[in-house]
């Protein structure tokens, strides 16, 4: 069975867990950005996710970034599309019906029937996983496209025909509850003290509560650059020259300018700049559905 | 976690050692980053098992390589000048320092050599290039290092190194790895 891109979209990318344990080669460790939307997908499917910590690659999915993707059924499919929405339009290729289908639960896209993701409505990026996963060749033990160093496959392209894997790894669970929808224009996220808390006038206070971050539009998988208007609000670190620290997704560097940055599942494995606090990975997949120009606000 | 013990890589490679591979351990300059799964430990107890955790630097694998650089680098002639020597004496010097790998980051399989004579630490150039070459061996403030791919730079080009530095195909994929030792022959 295979899966065709008749078209990709803004840009769809193959993800799953991503790489483990390479950071001290200087890999990131890519993978799913909004993991808790990538996890649900594959699980509507039928397929395995391993836990966050295992060292397994777990199943490849396409991450879908503003929609725009279409794809045709080589042989029977079945799909399920999470994360941002989009309206879900299938083409089928026996009645010549179009038909529309609900996100967050698993349908059959029969052979030579296509699918249309379509231009996201709330959110940034879907999901959309087969039931066996895709299964292009592996890079360093896994399927994810790395954008910061090109490691992996690289952005589907149109034409392009993906094998889907034939491997059972468990079965579609009768219930599943959907995860928080995305949040349209602004966006709430939980914060955590980071290391260099202390090299903030103000502490971690000076980032939180009542300061409205603006997701800059130079944002994507290495990092989300958070930028506030209010000059008074403006984050200022007592220092910007500290040796090169490990870092890792979630972390969130204090910029001399003022601005934050998050580092993204293709970010850095080292850097420079202060880490003034930290985000888990629900904050991080909340941020992963952040369009740019929304409006983020802090706490702890 | 800071580093109490003489070196980062030191503590990242015990750390390896007493946990194995199924934790995710990396470190920078001075510090090393753990990370691991709220499910089985928490902060505090793997803190502890790390502070009573032998560090026995003799223990440790110190690879040791020796690379031929060629030292055609187009910053050649410029270190020189800022440094108040010849040329030669800027190869011969370079050529005969023991770098250590201390970290990786920038992009895969881009270590961070430290040992850089205190002669040769120079401020990163003014505007970086667009483009650095694969293979070019750079120094900039107390590191050198080789970029294993072509990306911008603002380090001082010294030289070209033929070696493969990362190769995804491999395991491991990067050949300088934290903890081995460098040092670069002039290659004629």
């Amino acid at each position: 069975m295979k899966l065709e891109i008749l078209n990709p979209g803004v840009r769809s990318l193959i993800q799953d867990a991503g790489r483990f344990g390479l950071a001290r080669y200087g890999v990131p460790r890519s993978g799913a950005f909004d993991r808790g939307a990538w996890r649900h997908a594959n699980r509507l499917v039928g397929n395995h996710t391993p836990d966050e910590y295992e060292s397994n690659l777990g199943p490849a999915a396409i991450e879908v970034l503003f929609g725009g993707l279409r794809v045709q059924a080589h042989g029977e499919l079945v799909i399920a599309v999470t994360g941002a929405l989009a309206p879900l339009t299938v083409l089928d290729v026996d009645s010549d019906d179009k038909r529309e289908v609900v996100p967050n639960d698993a349908f059959v896209l029969t052979a030579g029937s296509r699918l249309h993701v379509g231009t996201t409505r709330i959110g940034l990026r879907s999901y959309l996983a087969v039931a066996g996963a895709l299964n292009p060749e592996e890079t360093l033990g896994s399927r994810s496209s790395d954008t910061t160093s090109g490691l992996g496959p690289p952005p589907l392209a149109k034409g392009q025909v993906i094998d889907i894997g034939t491997a059972s790894w468990g079965s579609t669970p009768s219930q599943l509850a959907p995860p928080e929808p995305p949040a349209h224009r602004s966006v709430t996220i939980h914060v955590r003290p980071g290391p260099h808390a202390d090299l903030v006038e103000g502490g971690i206070d000076a980032l939180v509560g009542a300061v409205d971050w603006t997701v800059n539009p130079t944002s994507g998988r290495s990092g989300v650059r958070l930028t506030s208007k209010d000059l008074n609000a403006r984050v200022r670190t007592t220092r910007a020259d500290l040796p090169s620290e490990p870092t890792l997704c979630g972390a969130v560097q204090a910029l001399p300018s003022g601005e934050l940055v998050v580092i993204g599942p293709d970010g850095p494995t080292t850097g420079g700049y202060p880490v003034v606090a930290v985000i888990d990975q629900p904050g991080i997949d909340q941020l992963a559905q952040a369009r740019p120009g929304a409006i983020v606000h802090l706490f702890t | 976690m800071e580093s109490a013990s003489e070196s980062a890589v030191d503590l990242l490679q015990s750390i390896t050692l007493a946990l194995g591979n199924s934790t995710e351990a990396h470190c920078g300059e001075n510090s090393v980053l753990v990370r691991f799964d709220p499910n089985r430990t928490d902060s505090d107890a793997l803190a502890e098992q790390l502070a009573t955790m032998a560090v026995d630097t003799a223990q440790l694998p110190h690879e040791h390589y020796t690379l031929p650089i060629h030292y055609d680098g187009p910053d050649l002639a410029e270190v020189a000048d800022s440094t108040g020597m010849t040329v030669s004496e800027v190869i011969a010097l370079h050529s005969s320092t023991t770098f250590h790998v201390a970290f990786a980051g920038f992009s895969p399989g881009f270590t961070y050599l430290t040992g850089l004579p205190a002669q040769l630490q120079l401020p990163r150039r003014a505007t970086p290039r667009p483009r650095v070459p694969a293979g070019s061996l750079a120094i900039a403030a107390h590191y050198c290092a080789i970029y294993p791919s072509a990306s911008p730079g603002g380090w001082h080009l010294l030289g070209t190194s033929n070696a493969e530095l990362f190769n995804s195909h491999r395991n491991p994929p990067a050949m300088l790895r934290p903890g081995m030792t460098v040092q670069f022959a002039a290659a004629r």
